[in-house]
Parts: C-alpha cells; sequence; structure tokens
C-alpha cells in the first residue's frame, strides 16, 4: 500500500513538473508539428468562424439560447422524413445508418462520462451494452422461449413474447442491472490506475461475452436469442408499433441523447463535476481536499454503464435479436475499441465531440462500401490524419483541449518563446 | 490551551529504513507549531502519515481527541472498519498543502478553492441533476466563499486565470486558500517559503499569522530559519526520524543536539564554550 502510494506520488509530481514548463507539451515528432501548424494556417479561418459563433452564442440571453437548441433538436428530429424525401428508394438504408449513428452517439456520450470526465480508461465498455440488452430480452421472456425451442418442449411456441405496455418499464430494470454490474466491476477495480485499470476493463468486456456464450440456460449461449418484441404504444386508443422501421428508434435514441446531454451539463457543472476535473488533474491533491475519489470514480463508471445499457435495450428491440458476438471487443459496430475511438477522434469531456466521432465512424465505412474490405483502410487513415492534426480530438470540451494539448488554446507568446528556444 | 492534535510514538518504517522512530508531539489549539530538522528527516513522512497517505507502522495521533490512526468504523456498517482514507481526514478538520505545490493546473484559481470548499457540500447528482434550490444556494455559496478566499490571501484579481498561469508566489497562497476552503481546524503547511524571495517571505509569514488568527491551528514544516524563528510559538526539531528537541524558538536555537544535526559536531561544541 505504502509502495504504491509512492509510486504514484512520484509519478504524479514528475507528470506535473512535465506538464508546467512552458505551458502544454505537443505529442510527437518535428514533422507532425509542422503538419499542425500547416493545417492551423489553413483552418485558422473556419476555428476563428466557429470560436465566434461559440462566443456568440454563449452571449445570448437564456430564452434565446432555449430556443436554438430547440431548433437543433427539431432539426434532428425531421431527419427521417427528410432522407425519405431527398433519397426516395436508397432513404431505408440510410435512416438505418443515421440510426446506427444514434446507438453509437449515445454509447459515445456515455462513454465520455467514464473517459472524458473521470480521466478512467475503459476497453471494455460494450459489456455493459451487453448486459442491458440481455436483461431486456431475458426479462421479456425471449430467452425462455428460444430455450425452449431449442430444446423441442411441447407447447413452446405459446412462449413467443408479445409486446406489453409494461416492457417499457424494462428500460429501468435494465439500468438499474447494469448500474449494479458496474458498481460489482468498479468497487474492487477503481483503486487501480491507468494501464492497470483498462488491463481489468478489458478483462471484464470478454467475461462478459464470454458469460453469455456459456450460460446456455439462461442466455442460450451462441446462438443466441430472437423474437424479442419490438416496443409498441398502446396509451387509449392511439397505438403505434415501432416494428421494423428505423424512425421510431431513431426518435427514442434522440430522446434519450437529449435527455442525457441536458442531466450531464448539470452534473459537470456542479460539485460532481469539478471533483471529476480534479481527479484527473491530480489525485493525490484531489484526495486531500477531501475529493472521494473511489467512490466518484464509481459515479462516473455507473452512469456510465446506465446509457450503455439504454443502449443495449433498443438495440436489442430494434435488431430482435442478439448473440454474444454483437458484444465483441473489435466488433466493427459497436466494439469496446470502436466507441472509444469514436470519443476520442471526436474530443474528449464535451457533448459534441462524441456525436460528431460516432456519426463519422459509422458513416465513414458505409461512404467507402464500394472499396469492399479495403474501406477499413481508408478508415484507418483518415483517424491517423485526424490524431495527428488534431490530437485533441474534433471538439474537445475547453477544459480537455487545454489538457491535450489544443492550437486554440496555446498563447501565442508561449509558441514564440519555444521556437527561438529551438 | 488544550491540544488540538497529540502524537505518541508514531513510527514509520519504508522497507529497511526507519523515517520515524517514537516521536511525541502535543500542539496546542491556535499555536503556530513548527517541525524543522535536516532533509530526509521524516518531517514530510510525519505529514503523511496525519493525512492518510501513508499507513503507520506504529503509533497513535489523536486529532481533537480522535484517534486517526487505527482503522475507524466504516458509515452504514458499524462492525467494518477500515483505515481512514485521505479525504475522510480532510473531512474531520485537517487541511493541508504540498512541498512541491500540487494545484489542479487547468482549473482556474476559483474552481481550485471551490473543490476544496466541496469537501463540506452535500449536493449529490441527482440534486446535481434536478438543480434543486438547496443545491443552487450551496453553488452560489461555494462561489462567494471561494472568492472570499481569494480575497483573504490577495490573489482575487487572478480569480478566472489557470492555476499554472500564476506566479509561483501566488500558486502557494491559491494553496494555502484551497486548503483553507476544506475548513480545517488544523491547517499543514509543507514549506510554503520554499523558492520564494525575502519580500514574498515577509507577506508569507504575514499570511500565516493571519491565519491563525482564523483560529486556525497551523503545523508549518519549513527550512527558513527566519520565517520559522519569526513567527513559530513553539518547534520541535527531527533528525533521522527522532524528534531531538523540543521548545520555543529561542531554546531550539541554543539546544546543542539542534546545532549539531544542522552543522555538524564542531559547531556544536564552539557554541557550547559560547564562540559564535
Amino acid at each position: 500500500m505504502s509502495r504504491e502510494t509512492d509510486e504514484e506520488m512520484e509519478s504524479q509530481s514528475k507528470r506535473a513538473q512535465e506538464a508546467t514548463p512552458g505551458g502544454v507539451e505537443e505529442p510527437g515528432g518535428r514533422w507532425q508539428e509542422r503538419a499542425r501548424t500547416q493545417y492551423r494556417e489553413w483552418t485558422s479561418p473556419v476555428r476563428a468562424g466557429l470560436r465566434h459563433s461559440r462566443e456568440w452564442f454563449d452571449k445570448l440571453p437564456p430564452p434565446a439560447r432555449w430556443a436554438l437548441t430547440a431548433a437543433l433538436i427539431a432539426a434532428a428530429a425531421v431527419v427521417p422524413f427528410v432522407l425519405n424525401h431527398a433519397l426516395g428508394i436508397t432513404a431505408p438504408y440510410w435512416m438505418s445508418i443515421v440510426t446506427k449513428m444514434g446507438t453509437a452517439a449515445l454509447l459515445a456520450l456515455g462513454l465520455n462520462v467514464v473517459v472524458g470526465f473521470a480521466g478512467l480508461l475503459d476497453l471494455g465498455y460494450v459489456a455493459f451494452f451487453a448486459v442491458g440488452a440481455y436483461t431486456f430480452a431475458i426479462l421479456t421472456g425471449a430467452s425462455r422461449y428460444n430455450i425452449a425451442v431449442f430444446n423441442q418442449v411441447p407447447g413452446a411456441a405459446a412462449l413467443k413474447p408479445e409486446w406489453h405496455m409494461y416492457m417499457w418499464l424494462f428500460f429501468f430494470a435494465a439500468i438499474a442491472v447494469t448500474m449494479a454490474s458496474g458498481v460489482v466491476l468498479g468497487a474492487p477495480t477503481l483503486r487501480l490506475r491507468g494501464d492497470y485499470l483498462a488491463i481489468v476493463t478489458l478483462g471484464f468486456g470478454e467475461i462478459v461475452r464470454i458469460t453469455a456464450n456459456n450460460l446456455t440456460s439462461i442466455t442460450n449461449g451462441a446462438l443466441g436469442i430472437n423474437q424479442i418484441p419490438n416496443p409498441h404504444i398502446n396509451v387509449g386508443s392511439f397505438h403505434y408499433d415501432f416494428g421494423l422501421n428505423n424512425a421510431p428508434y431513431y426518435w427514442l435514441l434522440l430522446g434519450f441523447i437529449v435527455i442525457w446531454i441536458f442531466l450531464l451539463r448539470r452534473v459537470d457543472s456542479s460539485r460532481i463535476g469539478r471533483a471529476w476535473a480534479a481527479i484527473r488533474e491530480d489525485e493525490v491533491a484531489a484526495a486531500a481536499m477531501g475529493v472521494p475519489t473511489v467512490r466518484m470514480k464509481l459515479l462516473a463508471f455507473a452512469m456510465g454503464a446506465a446509457v450503455a445499457s439504454v443502449g443495449g435495450v433498443v438495440y436489442a428491440s430494434q435488431i430482435s435479436y442478439i448473440n454474444p458476438d454483437s458484444f465483441q471487443l473489435f466488433s466493427s459496430d459497436f466494439g469496446s475499441v470502436i466507441i472509444l475511438a469514436m470519443v476520442v477522434l471526436g474530443g474528449m469531456g464535451g457533448f459534441a465531440g462524441p456525436i460528431v466521432g460516432a456519426s463519422l465512424i459509422i458513416f465513414l465505412p458505409e461512404r467507402f462500401r464500394a472499396l469492399g474490405d479495403s474501406r477499413f483502410l481508408v478508415f484507418g487513415l483518415v483517424i491517423i490524419i485526424v490524431m495527428i492534426l488534431r490530437p485533441q480530438g474534433l471538439i474537445p470540451s475547453r477544459r480537455r483541449a487545454r489538457e491535450l494539448g489544443g492550437g486554440e488554446t496555446r498563447d501565442a507568446s508561449v509558441y514564440e518563446v519555444q521556437e527561438h528556444a529551438r | 490551551m488544550s491540544a488540538i492534535l497529540e502524537a505518541t510514538g508514531v513510527t514509520k518504517v519504508f522497507g529497511g529504513l526507519r523515517a520515524l522512530h517514537d516521536v511525541d508531539l502535543v500542539i496546542g489549539e491556535g499555536e503556530i507549531f513548527s517541525l524543522i530538522g535536516p532533509n530526509g528527516a521524516g518531517k514530510t513522512t510525519f505529514f503523511n502519515m496525519i493525512t492518510g497517505i501513508y499507513p503507520p507502522t506504529d503509533g497513535s495521533v489523536r486529532f481533537k481527541g480522535e484517534e486517526l490512526l487505527k482503522p475507524a468504523p466504516v458509515p452504514l456498517f458499524p462492525l467494518v472498519k477500515r483505515p481512514r482514507r485521505p479525504f475522510q481526514i480532510t473531512r474531520l478538520g485537517i487541511g493541508r498543502t504540498f512541498q512541491n505545490i500540487r494545484l489542479f493546473p487547468l482549473m482556474t484559481a476559483l474552481e481550485n478553492i471551490m473543490v476544496g470548499i466541496d469537501a463540506h457540500n452535500h449536493a449529490d447528482v441527482v440534486r446535481a441533476m434536478l438543480r434543486t434550490p438547496g443545491q443552487r444556494a450551496e453553488e452560489q455559496g461555494t462561489v462567494d466563499r471561494a472568492v472570499e478566499l481569494l480575497r483573504f490571501v490577495g490573489i482575487d484579481r487572478y480569480a478566472n486565470e489557470l492555476a499554472k498561469n500564476l506566479a509561483y508566489g501566488d500558486q502557494r497562497r491559491l494553496e494555502i486558500a484551497r486548503a483553507m476552503g476544506t475548513r480545517p481546524a488544523l491547517l499543514l503547511l509543507d514549506e510554503p517559503a520554499a523558492g520564494m524571495n525575502p519580500s514574498e517571505k515577509a507577506s508569507l509569514m504575514r499570511l500565516i499569522q493571519q491565519v491563525r488568527d482564523q483560529g486556525i491551528t497551523v503545523f508549518l514544516i519549513e527550512h527558513d530559519m527566519k520565517v520559522v524563528m519569526g513567527i513559530s510559538d513553539r518547534i520541535a526539531v527531527l533528525d533521522f526520524g527522532e524528534k531531538i528537541a523540543e521548545g520555543k524558538p529561542e531554546e531550539v536555537q541554543r539546544n546543542p543536539r539542534v546545532i549539531e544535526a544542522y552543522l555538524g559536531r564542531g559547531a556544536a561544541e564552539k557554541a557550547d564554550d559560547g564562540a559564535p
């Protein structure tokens, strides 16, 4: 124990020393730096424009800001109609992509709490997505039905699950189960730091998938669970069947994203957000200032898990079929690594960043589908280029940009001093 | 004068190194108490044990009558006992600063202090999400108190400046303000004057006295003798993990063992002969 703390104090003070002189250290060697400088020159009008519009937005009176935000949400909500009109025959295809982007954005926003806010590297995030999806599939009775069919139990067909209104409550059940699993994983492991935590979470992600694969009596193993019912809304005389369309799921996801951003913004500007920032910057000092570090990290973990489970429920109810392979580490849909890439590419710690990152990472492979499997090369290349030019991500939060060395936040004077020194 | 901190038989062993051996200290309420000694004498180790960063090898430290070093019952589960964690000790009323400044470099001066004040705030996630009136009042109170503390240490004009952009002396002041935000009854200052110029030192001494005048007991580690002798009510001297002297500044200054520890045996003998 004492030894660990020794080391952590040492490494932390070293980091602090590295970080202080001359402001932000930039990653990469000379040619990357030159590329970055060049890129900054080229894009400076764009960035200035964005900055001005951001400042303009910040200065607006609150009602105007609310109105603009509402308009933005409305614009996102009419996307299905616009696609229908504009694309005709390929509209359903693109709508399915947009819905996938919605799921990805929700997951990225959830992982962002863990990675971007609390500063913990979580490589097993998809596990929570899986726990949410499986909890839902089991609660609706779809799993019981599948197992009965597989075992050729007489009367199995009668077990085929139907949607009932009370099943909306399963969203909460899935959230509760997943948060609990987040706490179970987090309580013993969040005392670890950095790489060690990453390894443990990586393991957790695999444990969940392998358990789903082998716990055949509950999860139907590798065969997976199908016939998960699609949601309906039956209120009085109002009936709406989500069915196999994409639009209603898209709206559902949009709703969850809006609610999540709304809540998380409030949390971020409270003492909890400050505690997360303090932990990220200097954990020992944070603890010495009365921040319950383990509890705060656990909270971030549980909140991230809750969001993932919501994504999992929507996913399971739309696709109607899940199996353990849906939740692989490197799965090109929602693998842990892919979700992490969305957060890092888009920019950590903010809200627009993960959404943009998720959209891009879902969109790019689709856009280059004509290239066959080599489309992933293009995709990889784009990520590398973005990371060289913008190590802080496309749209980082302001504080995160400072931490990761962004062009905009660097003082001109500091930069000149460094140039002369070289 | 009642004791606020009572250490008895405090011992800390790192592997084969005895960093602290059987140290007894009593700090009275409202004192400015200094702990001095050559480098490596165990001063910072002593701080780190009080604040729960290192578990002790042996000994007891009572703060306002409460034992800090022994495992304490966990809230809600009174039968389970666990060593106190640093944040719990801070919340009991022991604030501290660090030898090598450990501010949150990319948070503003105001935010740094707000983190300290949050130690006694109550708003949880749910209340933050709902932004209840109580939570909003608490936030406002936190900002007001943080500004007050910035003013107290004299750097309120840098409230919105990033901590890492402050001048060195101001960073030291900000660290003191941040620790005061945790509402300490006892404030541990680890070499606050290190690296300061004489005028900064003079104003730091005034600041420490002002802190004490607010009713906060100050426990100081310092190498700068001018500062130590100028403001301390009492001084204890550590050498190789053992307490070799304790008393008022004049007494400690004349103590031959202290002179020996700092200047070597020859100097101590000369001092005994009355030579300068």
